[in-house]
């Protein structure tokens, strides 16, 4: 990535224009033209640098509810297939093993607590998992996944 | 789940996808779910403002920026330092998310924060400076061994 790549990997997380136009508005800022920026964003994205430009929502507002899942999977030869069955669901969009005995972990947003449970008790079944806990967000303080790039 | 118009179902699949990279891709977008322009621009400004919407943005790839390495971190903070402590932690710009949790008996981690820098070492010195800073020494990092799913949310 180049400086002006840099540039505008940092203007399309801080904000992208809600206008008609908004390639050229962020043309205006980087001084080139529109078909440029058009260009170097289908750049980006094709690279794998920019997963997309779109919506954050927030499931909360939208009445969803969400839990953080721990896995203790002790047979570390089961773990790889536990994981594929986990992320068969669409509810499930964050799933990591991680450096610790609760070895698998995963978030969970679903439209209400009855399909929440139901997942659960599904994955629960499990014959590989030899303690399951969960962690409901109680307080939220921050959530900001942005990564600015240009002053690396 | 909170209720939306047919219309509205339509436009949360789009903007949960990617805008199409052309000219105008509010007015594409409004074309394939049946809108104006002009509307699909207010009612993405509509939530945004009711926060329905968080941010409209590129999303980037931390790994393809130079955040390798990741840990969730997880704190043992007395309830009455919560607030403090977490303040410091979503002050960093490594740290992406922080939450209070609730938690089963017996586990004493009540704060999550994930923390994203350039290597695992950066990670602890992060938490090193963090821990000096609050006095509370009773923390983990959970570092990811592997990435099995990473996906935007699917409301629809």
């Amino acid at each position: 990535m180049n400086t002006v790549d840099k540039r505008l990997i940092d203007l399309l997380q801080a904000e992208f224009p809600l206008s008609s136009r908004p390639f050229q508005e962020l043309g205006q800022a980087l001084g080139l033209d529109e078909e440029g920026v058009i260009e170097r964003v289908k750049r980006l994205k094709h690279s794998g640098v920019l997963r997309r430009i779109g919506a954050v929502f927030s499931p909360e507002k939208l009445g969803m509810v969400s839990t953080l899942v721990a896995l203790k999977i002790p047979d570390q030869s089961h773990l790889d297939r536990v994981a594929e069955e986990i992320n068969k669901y669409t509810e499930v969009t964050h799933n990591y093993q991680r450096a610790h005995p609760f070895n698998l972990w995963f978030t969970l947003t679903a439209p209400d607590e009855t399909r929440l449970r139901e997942i659960i008790s599904e994955i629960r079944k499990n014959q590989a998992i030899e303690d399951l806990l969960e962690f409901p967000a109680r307080r939220t303080f921050k959530i900001d996944a942005r990564f600015l790039v240009s002053q690396l | 789940m909170i209720s939306l118009s047919e219309k509205e179902q339509r436009l949360v699949a789009y903007l949960q996808e990617s805008v199409p990279l052309v000219k105008e891709p509010f007015a594409l977008i409004g074309e394939k779910v049946g809108m104006t322009e002009e509307a699909v621009l207010q009612k993405l400004k509509e939530w945004l403002s009711s926060g329905i919407i968080r941010r409209f943005g590129g999303v980037v790839s931390h790994q393809q920026v130079g955040r390798r390495a990741n840990a969730m971190s997880l704190w043992a903070v007395p309830p009455e330092r919560i607030e403090e402590v977490a303040q410091l932690l979503s002050a960093r710009p490594e740290v992406t998310h922080c939450y209070e949790r609730e938690c089963p008996k017996n586990w004493q981690y009540r704060l999550f924060a994930m923390i994203h820098a350039s290597s695992e070492n950066e990670c602890r010195r992060i938490a090193q400076t963090i821990a000096q800073q609050t006095g509370i020494n009773d923390y983990q990092l959970l570092f990811t061994v592997k990435e099995f799913k990473k996906t935007s949310l699917t409301i629809i």
